[in-house]
């Protein structure tokens, strides 16, 4: 006579293990299902077309302030989803004393432009009011820089100037 | 279950999290000044004519105030200069005199020659205009008759 003899223990701690890591991957697409419902069907943007040619001041009528320049030759791209958003601009440090540099951007479709700001070390709104959706390309950024007679004379110089697509609040 | 419940929970914070917003785009601007001088004038004074005199003096100069000059520079220590484009005829003097402005300080009246004279030394960053030039045009009786002539008096801001 034989006598069968069986365990089932490896059998039931196999089915112990399996629901774990079967709940755990479960988690994980749920919370992933869960967080990309959220999400647009594209995403926010913000980019620039390069940098703006060299401000140089040069010239004067006599009897006044040195004559400021400008420049217009960039364009920043901007894609929004339908919630509220702004730009902001500020420089990575300030300005030499006596000297000024503003910028201006043009308002997407919807936005608001604050018109000419003086860029500081400070985030400062530039377009305001972006409530819908927004995808548009080639809106104009102009700088102004300007200098009174008290800046002297100042060789040439840089800053980085950061724009940020942020939310509104 | 209770498991599931919990890995559901941990699963959801570490996506929630992923939320956060801000998309930037960065641009490098240049700037410069460059060192600026700049003197003007309002215009010519009127014709000086000598054409009076107390008998037993020499004839009374004739003087005009009335043109002014302008002047911008961020630079410092710079100075005005005045001088003619040829000499005066003999026996007659030019001279002018510039007041000077903020900070500055005139030379008073100064006979203009073919030589560059200083008229304002002194000058330092500043951007003033209307700032008055008087010329007095003078002559001895040896100068004789002067018909009508001209000359052209030119104003240099440069370094001291």
């Amino acid at each position: 006579m034989r006598i069968y003899i069986s365990s089932d223990n490896g059998h039931r701690d196999r089915e112990r293990r399996q629901p774990g890591r079967a709940a755990l991957l479960l988690s994980i697409l749920v919370a992933f299902c869960l967080h990309i419902s959220s999400f647009p069907l594209y995403a926010d943007s913000l980019t620039v077309s390069g940098d703006p040619g060299i401000l140089v001041i040069n010239s004067v009528t006599a009897g006044s302030q040195p004559t400021s320049v400008t420049d217009a030759t960039t364009t920043y791209s901007v894609v929004t989803t339908p919630a509220q958003m702004r730009i902001t601009g500020e420089l990575n440090s300030s300005m030499p004393p006596n000297v000024n540099l503003r910028i201006t951007l043009q308002a997407p479709a919807g936005g608001t432009s604050s018109g000419s700001v003086q860029l500081t070390t400070t985030a400062k709104d530039l377009i305001t009011g972006m409530v819908h959706h927004t995808n548009q390309g080639g809106l104009s950024i102009t700088y102004e820089f300007s200098a009174t007679v008290g800046a002297g004379v100042i060789s040439s110089s840089s800053r980085t100037v950061t724009l940020t697509l942020t939310t509104l609040n | 279950m209770k498991k599931l419940v919990l890995f559901i929970a941990v699963g959801s914070i570490i996506f929630a999290g992923g939320n956060a917003f801000a998309q930037t785009a960065t641009q490098t601007v240049t700037f410069q000044v460059t060192a600026i001088d700049e003197i003007s004038v309002s215009g010519n004074p009127g014709a000086l004519i000598v054409n009076s005199a107390t008998a037993g003096s020499q004839p009374t100069a004739a003087t005009d105030a009335t043109t002014s000059y302008s002047i911008t520079t961020n630079g410092s220590s710079k100075k005005i200069t005045g001088d003619i484009d040829s000499a005066m005829p003999a026996n007659t003097t030019l001279a002018v005199t510039l007041t000077a402005p903020t900070g500055g300080s005139s030379a008073g009246q100064v006979t203009l020659t073919a030589s560059a004279a200083d008229l304002v030394t002194g000058i330092s960053t500043l951007a003033e205009s209307g700032i008055t030039i008087s010329y007095n045009f003078s002559a001895t009786t040896a100068a004789g008759v002067v018909a009508s002539d001209t000359r052209t008096a030119t104003l240099t801001l440069t370094d001291s």
